[in-house]
Formats: structure tokens, sequence, C-alpha cells
């Protein structure tokens, strides 16, 4: 699926203090700090900005804004270039079926991020480069991008500054005695049973 | 029954997130032949509000009800000049207006400085998509200057910091815990009971509001629609977050509007209580809603479109209604249901699963008024999507969680050509507004009649049937 960029974000220098902010919430690492005049200033870089917004939704002094784009950025990876077996390898490893919408925002599947950790992507900033993920909300499919990157075998630990922290527990991951502890009050063992049902070639990772 | 008179609807708010008010011509409560039907009409046993008719009534009796609370529950452990953080969610604002829950927070501030001798209490609210929302409710209720400077709102892509869990690390907002103490300051609304299913309601906001995006991950994406309710419980009871802990404020609310505060120190306790009370409150109401064959939803409020409310029922759960989510034996899709459901079935993994389409009741959803700020595409890619006039549908189409929005959905001049246009293709004159009308629902004629035929038969229902089994699925006898 392509996605049109028509925005990007633009720094206001006189506002901006360099505190950071930006550089460290950016999903797709477009943000850098810039020494002017001697201090340090915020900069984006407008060919990977991809308009999601939430730098300018916390930047402490509201130095930025959204301007247009002189010709729109067309995001997106072509699923087809990649060989169908192996998304579909990682897509199950990840327990996920490979249509399955990931980010909901932009509406990219499994398919499509696992296409895109084909074609060389190895960090969640990669994969929204390439794929447009992580670039709507910035909240829902973190886990998930990080679970199709896991499943090839990439060790993920931190990312460059806040925009995510590291991998967490699914509900193949937990122990059997934390499932037999907690099963009556939260029916893990029931739901573990469906989504087995619905990944069949899963298996734990 | 009170023919032809409407319930007032919430008004409209000047956001960034929302079109300007001025360009918001008609409301679905002033279309002809809408009526306002009471909860209490319906279900005479579901508890009265307590009457809030001004701000200076409501800041009066919140204060009163807070105090009375606030004196059973053990504030012992913080010490003169200890750090506290009240923490609460933007959701408690968008509650009755909102000041029923600032009060709120204003007596505990008041009452931890009275009774432990500190003034360094941080008031911090979490939020949902729409970052600058805390903001806007800090500065609205004039919060900032009532915390001395020292109110915050924060996100969760801020700053993190690891939990461990019996279950793992999860990550949770650096700046909600920074203080010595902690102050749980939440509500009972029944709200995404397609997440929650009124399993550990109470424990929510410690996987989302305080939460960072990878907790919150997790929470929708990586456990089943149950088993995600483990994860704020296990937050909850890490050594971390237990050594902080001091008790739980709770803004009572039902169907009928505000019904209290409750306080207490054992979460988990209060949480019992609550899952009972959600039942009893909210199941008739939702039961009744379920029963609905064939309606045209107007969508008037300023929240984003799932969190729109009717009957103090979501908007995203009418999508949901025709199954019955408070039952736990039903097993439906895991991660974001609402989500997962509202796509196409492409895949033959889904085969011998239930999969419940979206209710097939919503002949037709007519967007009039809305924020932007929540991925929504879905709605109007399943269902037959009207918008209202320019400005809110460039609104949702310049947002970056709904680019594609009006791909899929109708942009027409105004509401009313809107609803005639609706009418005629629907074959329904079952109207139901989500405007956030207190105490009621704001629907046509033919469907408050219809309501008021039926609810006798769901109320028994609810209470012969459904809830022993709503209870005995969740342990309480």
């Amino acid at each position: 699926m392509v996605r049109i960029v028509t925005q990007f974000a633009v720094v206001d220098r006189q506002k901006c203090t360099g505190c950071k902010t930006c550089v460290q919430i950016c999903p797709v690492t477009a943000i850098k700090l810039e020494e002017e005049e001697g201090k340090p200033r915020a900069l984006i870089d407008e060919k990977y900005c991809q308009a999601c917004m939430i730098c300018m939704t916390r930047c402490p002094e509201i130095a930025i804004t959204m301007n247009l784009r002189s010709s729109p950025l067309k995001i997106g990876t072509e699923v087809s270039q990649a060989s169908s077996g192996e998304v579909a390898a990682i897509c199950r490893k990840a327990h996920m079926y490979p249509e399955q919408i990931v980010c909901y925002c932009h509406r990219i599947q499994a398919k499509e991020v696992a296409a895109a950790i084909l074609s060389g992507a190895k960090t969640p900033e990669q994969v929204a480069r390439m794929t447009g993920a992580r670039t709507g909300c910035g909240i829902l499919c973190i886990t998930a991008v990080i679970r199709l990157l896991r499943a090839t075998g990439l060790e993920i630990e931190r990312a460059p500054g806040y925009q995510w922290y590291g991998n967490t527990v699914s509900i193949w991951d937990l122990p059997d005695e934390v499932m037999q502890k907690y099963d009556k009050e939260y029916y893990l063992l029931r739901d573990r049973k469906d989504l087995d049902e619905i990944f069949p070639g899963g298996g734990h990772q | 029954m009170k023919a032809n008179t409407t319930l007032p609807p919430v008004p409209p708010r000047i956001s960034p997130y929302a079109i300007n008010p001025s360009l918001l011509s008609e409301r679905a409560a002033n279309l002809p032949g809408m009526t306002g039907v009471t909860i209490s009409e319906l279900f005479p046993d579901i508890p009265k509000p307590i009457s809030l008719e001004s701000p200076e009534i409501i800041r009066k009796k919140i204060r009163q009800i807070t105090l009375n609370t606030l004196a059973k529950v053990d504030l012992s452990k913080i010490q003169p000049q200890d750090s506290v953080n009240i923490l609460a969610s933007h959701h408690g604002f968008s509650l009755y207006g909102g000041e029923a829950y600032a009060e709120m927070l204003r007596t505990i501030r008041d009452e931890v400085e009275h009774r432990c001798h500190t003034s360094n209490i941080h008031l911090c609210v979490g939020a949902g998509m729409r970052f600058r929302e805390p903001e806007e409710y800090i500065q609205k209720y004039e919060l900032d200057k009532y915390f001395h400077g020292k109110a915050f709102g924060m996100a969760p892509v801020d700053q993190g910091l690891p939990i461990e869990t019996e279950i793992g690390t999860f990550y949770a907002v650096r700046r909600a815990f920074s203080a010595r103490w902690i102050i749980h300051a939440h509500n009972n609304d029944v709200r995404e009971l397609h997440y929650h299913r009124q399993m550990g309601r109470l424990f929510k906001p410690f996987a989302m509001s305080y939460a960072t995006i990878e907790t919150r991950s997790t929470y929708h994406q990586s456990m089943g629609p149950r088993s995600a309710n483990l994860i704020p419980r296990m937050i909850y009871d890490s050594p971390f977050v237990q050594e902080k802990f001091v008790c739980s404020v709770i803004l009572q609310v039902a169907p009928t509007g505000i019904i209290g505060v409750n306080a207490h120190n054992d979460l988990l306790e209060q949480d019992k209580l609550f899952t009972r009370l959600n039942l009893s409150l909210y199941g008739k109401i939702v039961t009744l809603l379920s029963c609905i064959e064939e309606v045209i939803l107007i969508i008037d409020y300023p929240n984003s479109i799932p969190y729109t409310t009717a009957g103090g029922i979501l908007f995203c759960n009418f999508v949901n209604a025709n199954v019955d989510e408070f039952d736990l034996d039903i097993p439906f899709t895991p991660f974001s249901r609402y989500t997962d459901a509202l796509y196409p079935v492409t895949t033959p993994l889904y085969q011998g699963i239930l999969l419940p389409p979206s209710n097939p009741a919503i002949k037709a959803l007519i967007i009039n008024y809305c924020l932007k700020g929540h991925p929504s595409t879905f709605f109007a890619q399943q269902l037959p999507t009207l918008v209202v006039g320019a400005a809110q549908a460039d609104l949702l189409r310049g947002c970056a969680l709904t680019p594609t929005f009006m791909d899929y959905a109708i942009q027409v001049e105004d509401l009313r050509k809107g609803v005639d246009f609706a009418r005629r293709f629907s074959k329904t004159d079952y109207i139901l507004a989500f405007d956030g009308a207190v105490g009621g629902l704001n629907v046509s004629g033919a469907l408050a009649e219809w309501m008021h035929k039926l609810a006798p038969d769901v109320a028994k229902k609810v209470d012969n049937v459904l809830m022993p089994k709503w209870l005995r699925q969740r342990g309480i006898h």
C-alpha cells in the first residue's frame, strides 16, 4: 500500500530552545540538533518526515508547525518484491497472519512490515521509514513491529531516544505457572487456545 | 414519556482537535422528531445522579462527598514535605462536563496537604492519542493555578522507565512515578468494554494513561481481549508501584450521571466492588441497545468517533453490540476486536473462529461533529458513512490518524440532507444520537417508543439471566 504524504514539519528556530524532545520521540528519526549561533536548534530532515505530528504535539515551546510539501512523498513497501514464503514464515513465527492490520492508522499489514524487514529494515525506525507504520498514533503498532523484527532473529534492544524502550511479553511468552496462576481471573488458557487456533502454524518463538 | 423534548447535548468545544464551534450549524438533538429518553424512565432501579445544576453546586457537592470518602482512607504513609503525584486521566474530564472530576482532583490535593502537611503535590494528567488534550483540560479548569504550577500533561511518547513485574518488564511514563507517593484518581465509566470486558476495569490506567507506548501496544496487540487485563494488574502489583501507592479515588458514574466518589487503600478490593456495580449500572442499557435491529447513528460530540457517547455508552461499544461483551465465555477475536472484526475476512486462518461482523443494526453513520485524533478509518470502510460539511471532512482528512477516512465516506452539505439521504437508503426511522446527553439518549420518536416498550423485558432478562452469569464468570457470588 502506498501512502502519500503531503506535509512536513518545520521548526521555528527562534522559538526552539534545543530541548531535544522532538529528537527523542520522532518515530522515523528525522530530527537532529544543529548548532546555530552557538546554540542547539532542532532541524527536521524533510525527506524522512511523514507528518505524523508527534513532535508538533509534544514540543514544549509550540515551535513546530506543518508545511505543505512542494511534491508529495510516497511511502510504502512493495510486498510482491519479497519472497511470499519468507514473508509468510516471518508472520507465522511472530504469530500474525500476513493480512493482519498492524498499523490501524495507515492500514499497514503484517506482510508489508515483513517485506520491509526482508528488504533490510533492522529497527522499528527503519520499518517506519519504509512502510509508514508508527507514523499515525505512534502507539499501537510498536509491539507488532518488534515481534516481526524479532521473528527474523534480530535482537531489539533500545531506540535511540524515547521512541520505545524494549521488547515486552506476549501471551505466547507467559510461563505455564503464570498461565495457571491467573487463568481463573484473566482467562489466559482460553485466550491462548483461541490465539493458537487462529495461528495454527505459530509455535513459540 | 415526554414527547419531543430533547436532552441538551454536550456543547462543542474550542480545541485544536475540533472544527470551530461556529461551523457547527445544527445539532442532532434539534432535528425534527427527536426526543429525549432518560435512563431513569427506562430503568428506574439505576441510581439517580447527584443533582449538579451549576459549576458552583458541582464544586460544593463533589468536594463534600470526596472529603467524606477520603476520611475513610489511610494517608499516614505520606510524611510532611513528601512529594505526591495525583495520577489522573484525560477521560475523567470528558465525563458529564468534566467539572466534577476537576473538583475531585482539587479536593484530593487539599486533603493531602491538610492531613499530611506537604504542599509538594503534583497533578499528572495522562493522555490518549491527542497529546495536547491534558493541557487543554488543565487550562480550562485552571488546575495549573490550583496546583501552584505543578500540574502537567503526560503522553505515552514521553520519557519512560522500566517497571519489573511478575510477567516481565513493562514501561511507564517516568514523570507519573517521579514522586515518592502516587494517588490513583480515576473513574469507573464502562468505556471500552471490548478491551477491558469489565475485568479489572479500575486497574486499566496502569497499562494506559500512565504507561508508554509499548505497554499500551502489548495490551492491545500481544494478548487476547480477556488476558490483556493481566498487564495493568501486574504493573499495579509490582514492588515498584506498591512502594509508591497510597490510595485510589474513583469518580463514580452511571448512565444516569455522576453518583458519587469512592476512595480505597486497596485497589484490588475496590475493583471487586466496582465490577459488581458496573455490571448492574450498565448491563441493562447495553443490552437494550444490543436489541436494536436497524438504526441511523449520528455522531455529534466533542470526542473522537469511538468515544462519543449515548446513554453513557460509547459508540465503539454499540459497534460491537451484536455480541455480549460482558459474557466472558464468548471467545471473540483477539487483539483489538473492534478493529480486526471490522476488516474483511481475507484469510483462511479465521475459519472456524468466531468473528462477528460489526453490528448489522447500523444502517448509516452520520458524522455531524467529532474530534480528530483516533484511528477510525475502519468505521467508514465498514459502515455507510456520511460526513456533514467541508470543515468536518477536512478535519478528518488532515489528521495523521485518519488520512484516508474520507476515501470511504460521503460528504453532505448539512445534517438534515444527510439524515434525509440516510433514511432513503436505510429505510428506517430509528435514529440515535451519540451526543453525550446527560442521563439519557436523544433518539427519534419511533425509536423512543420501541425502547420504552422493550425496556421492561430487557430489565427482567438482565436481572434473572445475564447478571447471574456475568457475576459467576467473574467469581462474584
